[in-house]
């Protein structure tokens, strides 16, 4: 019969661990991330917001380890702030997309038919948009704050996740344990929720995880193009904006910001790798 | 064939009518009467102007008539003109298009010219020093904000090392050139917007053409293949390759959103005045016939190369193509 | 002397820490015109040990050793690998036993075909072409579906392995190796397969190295019987010594289990 799901995530980690140093070194740094970002307040030595406009445009320091922009504000308290908006930009994003997709996936699978094919066409349009045509249409109608930005990141990246839990349901729906459960009289609910579903959730958490590295570039060009987190909130993508001007002077400002985006990206692409390689070795 | 290419058609008409439903319901959802544009800093509009206008454009009929209005006018790629300087949109995107698609046709290329040697070469090898190499690379091609890495690019070949132009599509003194130079100054100033997409490109598509040769390399026909005493070399391009290279086309298809949104960004870091750039400006300037113009474009380019890709998917392999055994 | 003379060979494959042996010391030979089967449960060895013989196995993870693996006085265990290229379908030939995922579904079989010949004879282009469609003739395709031009999935599974059977034979082998040729096809399939391979070996004297699980074959075509049993040889000898009086416990268990299937199939034993 089924195993418990809980069963299943340790042997999971186990296996991902074990197996793939790569992989622990990005879950590895995205703890120390998460770890910076909740502890910003204490960690950050300057307010981020601070502007102080005689020591602009200062190269890295030991007073400022990495320089100051345009308004004297510190580069480093900046970025230690702006992994709060990535991290939460990027979980809330994907939550959202995860949440839509496994209910359209799910109903699609699980129904087939008519359902299946109208739920299949609508991720058909959704998928032949280019995604930063779309939002950027739609973030300039509403306006770039921070929940509009998860939200509408969210709602233009669920299609994957969908096709994923229809194709894992649509595989799971004729295996025995299934077909047994029917036969016992569990209503349709309750097949989704207790057996299907659960099932189905390795592909799902290897694309969330690679999604979360995904939605953190979507939000680093939105904030770059100007749409996204406005200042003087520090977010890594418009903390790159505000430096463009000063490109050749003070590449400090580009430098940092986009290391930042690159290491956090890839150890969440690392991670999720890593589960997908540990899942498959099951 | 002909019959999978109809029924492909067939099962564009629903996603069609989505894409262009959507794209409507985003254009109904703006703030403002297209009517604000020609009238809002006209004093002299009365209220009964106003209402002839809206009747003129059609917005006093119901929902669902103004959207058949609006697709017959998007059939006929009519597309209003721009907010800012009343050209017809359609006129802006034929300026832009050939720019864009140099840029990304030429991208497509590099990229795929380079990606299935370099998967060839690390299938064969998995685990080598080469592999692991491109590995990381692509790694980083594939975190790293496309953007970012065109910034750099800027700051280092174009600022620090002075190799390339930073910016636009000519030189200033671009008119004084004779043709041949003229199209050498465009290409010059290429080169760096082109790169980068390259590397970011072949960091999609590398992955996939060295997994595609591994998982081909394992099939019973490459055996028998050796089996026959075939060179290696014969056995890796003919045998290998040749099957390996089907679903990379696929892939190469599924990646034209992708570019098309990668020339926003591109387009926009090195000011080059293409479709990407185009649709920047104007979503800066709520200038909503052209975004709006461009999101429909952008989805039926995205369908049209999925539909080639499907084609010369279909043409490529004989068991589609020459069809199902009897 | 004997065609294929094996002495001592065994394939290990490196595991985490630990050494699986695959093939264990086996020994064994072909006479020139005999027709010699291997037998065994799946698992045995018996596909390795086919493949390890023109060192056709990926050499990484797979290691061989052994005294000495002659093809006609040539040791081929240190030989060059362009000699064994020389030697693989031209000298040795196989067939495998799937033949839909044997053959490439890109190419038509004309070219596989013609790839063969081309590397192993003088014939080249039309030529070359004339060989194949010959081949296709005798190995029992219809004229209607002679067609060079034709990809393998527009074949039945029958059809398949005679054209590999075809590919296999055009360079005029003196070895076939054929590993479980029948089982991937229809039970009447089987039969004319097994026929058309009876009927090629006695007709140009081709030595065969008949791979199967499937008693009932190996008794139909095989002069001598080898029986594997996890990588290692367990009896060896004439078919009809093996199959009636076997030695070896293993064997026994293995004519058991036949014989009760073809008991519940209704079939006449081995033995009768």
């Amino acid at each position: 019969m089924t195993t418990a799901p809980s069963k299943k995530c340790q042997a999971l980690f186990k296996s991902a661990w074990h197996s793939n140093r790569l992989a622990a070194t990005g879950a590895a740094v995205l703890l120390v991330l998460a770890a910076v970002a909740v502890l910003a307040p204490w960690l950050a030595p300057y307010d981020p917001l601070a502007v102080n406009l005689p020591e602009a445009l200062l190269a890295p320091s030991p007073a400022h380890w990495l320089g100051t922009d345009q308004l004297g504000r510190d580069v480093l308290s900046r970025l230690i702030f702006g992994s709060r908006i990535s991290l939460l930009i990027g979980f809330i994003a994907v939550g959202v997309a995860v949440v839509v997709g496994t209910v359209v996936g799910l109903l699609a699978g699980y129904a087939g038919g008519r359902l299946d094919a109208i739920l299949m066409r609508v991720v058909d349009t959704m998928l032949a948009f280019p995604s930063i045509f779309l939002l950027l249409a739609v973030i300039a109608i509403l306006e770039p704050n921070i929940y509009n930005i998860m939200a509408v990141i969210g709602l233009t990246s669920w299609m994957g996740v969908a096709r994923l839990v229809r194709a894992e349901i649509l595989s799971l729906k004729e295996r025995e344990f299934v077909l047994a459960a029917r036969a016992l009289g569990a209503s349709p609910l309750r097949l989704m929720a207790r057996h299907l579903l659960p099932n189905a959730m390795g592909p799902v958490l290897v694309a969330a995880t690679l999604g979360v590295g995904g939605a953190i570039l979507t939000e680093s060009v939105l904030s770059y193009l100007g749409l996204g987190v406005q200042p003087p909130t520090p977010s890594w993508g418009n903390i790159l904006n505000e430096g463009r001007v000063a490109l050749g002077v003070a590449w400090w400002l580009t430098l940092s910001p986009g290391l930042c985006i690159l290491v956090t990206v890839l150890a969440f692409n690392l991670l999720g790798e890593g589960i997908r390689d540990g899942l498959a070795r099951r | 064939m002909t019959g999978y290419l109809l029924r492909r058609l067939a099962g564009l008409v629903p996603v069609l009518l989505g894409i262009t439903l959507i794209s409507f319901s985003v254009m109904k959802l703006a703030p403002g009467e297209p009517t604000d544009a020609s009238l809002q800093f006209n004093p002299k509009a009365s209220l009964e102007a106003r209402e002839r206008m809206e009747k003129l454009l059609g917005l006093d009929q119901p929902l669902h008539r103004q959207y058949l209005r609006w697709l017959g006018r998007v059939a006929r790629m009519d597309f209003d003109r721009s907010f800012r300087d009343g050209r017809l949109v359609t006129e802006h995107v034929l300026e832009r298009l050939p720019v864009t698609v140099t840029i990304n046709v030429a991208a497509l290329f590099l990229v795929f010219g380079i990606a299935v040697p370099l998967g060839v070469f690390a299938a064969v090898r998995p685990g080598g020093a080469f592999d692991r190499l491109t590995t990381v690379l692509v790694f980083i091609g594939y975190s790293a904000p496309g953007f970012w890495l065109a910034l750099l690019a800027i700051a280092w070949f174009g600022v620090t090392l002075h190799w390339f132009p930073v910016s636009g599509l000519h030189s200033i003194d671009a008119e004084t050139m004779g043709l041949l130079r003229r199209g050498l100054d465009v290409a010059w100033h290429l080169i760096l917007p082109v790169g980068v997409m390259t590397f970011v490109g072949l960091a999609g598509l590398s992955r996939y053409a060295r997994s595609g040769m591994m998982e081909v390399l394992r099939q019973d026909y490459i055996r028998t293949a050796r089996a026959k005493g075939l060179p290696e070399r014969r056995v890796l391009f003919r045998h290998g390759l040749g099957n390996a290279l089907l679903p990379i086309i696929t892939i190469l298809g599924l990646s034209l959103p992708d570019l098309i949104a990668g020339s926003v960004v591109m387009e926009t870091v090195f000011s080059i005045p293409g479709m990407g750039r185009l649709f920047y400006d104007a979503v800066m300037a709520r200038d909503q016939n052209v975004v709006m113009a461009l999101v429909t474009i952008g989805a039926l380019l995205t369908l049209l190369g999925n539909l080639l890709a499907d084609l010369a998917y279909a043409y490529a392999d004989p068991r589609i193509r020459v069809g199902s055994a009897r | 002397m004997a065609l294929l003379d094996v002495e001592d060979l065994s394939v290990a494959y490196a595991g985490r820490g630990e050494r699986v042996l695959a093939v264990d010391r086996v020994s064994l030979s072909v006479e020139p015109g005999e027709v010699v089967a291997l037998v065994g449960e799946s698992g045995s060895g018996k596909s390795t040990l086919a493949l390890a013989l023109t060192r056709l196995l990926p050499s990484p993870p797979a290691q061989l050793h052994a005294r000495y693996v002659r093809f006609d006085g040539v040791d081929l265990v240190t030989a060059s690998e362009s000699q064994l290229q020389r030697l693989r379908g031209g000298r040795i030939a196989y067939v495998f036993q799937d033949p839909a995922s044997s053959l490439n579904p890109v190419l038509t079989i004309g070219e596989q075909l013609r790839e063969a010949i081309e590397r192993h004879t003088d014939r080249r282009g039309r030529d070359a072409d004339t060989v194949a469609l010959d081949w296709l003739s005798r190995v029992g395709i219809p004229p209607a579906q002679r067609r060079l031009g034709a990809y393998p999935h527009e074949f039945s599974g029958g059809m398949q392995q005679r054209v590999m059977i075809a590919m296999a034979m055009a360079s005029h082998p003196q070895l076939l190796i054929a590993d479980e040729p029948t089982s991937a096809l229809d039970v009447t399939v089987q039969v004319q397969i097994l026929r058309l391979l009876r009927d090629l070996q006695r007709r140009l004297g081709l030595s065969l190295l008949l791979i199967s699980h499937d008693l009932l074959v190996v008794q139909r075509l095989a002069h001598r019987t080898v029986v594997l049993s996890r990588g290692a040889v367990v009896e060896s000898g004439p078919t009809e010594q093996v199959l009636q009086r076997p030695a070896h416990p293993y064997t026994r268990s293995l004519l058991e289990a036949r014989a009760s299937m073809a008991w519940q199939a209704g079939e006449a034993r081995p033995d009768a």
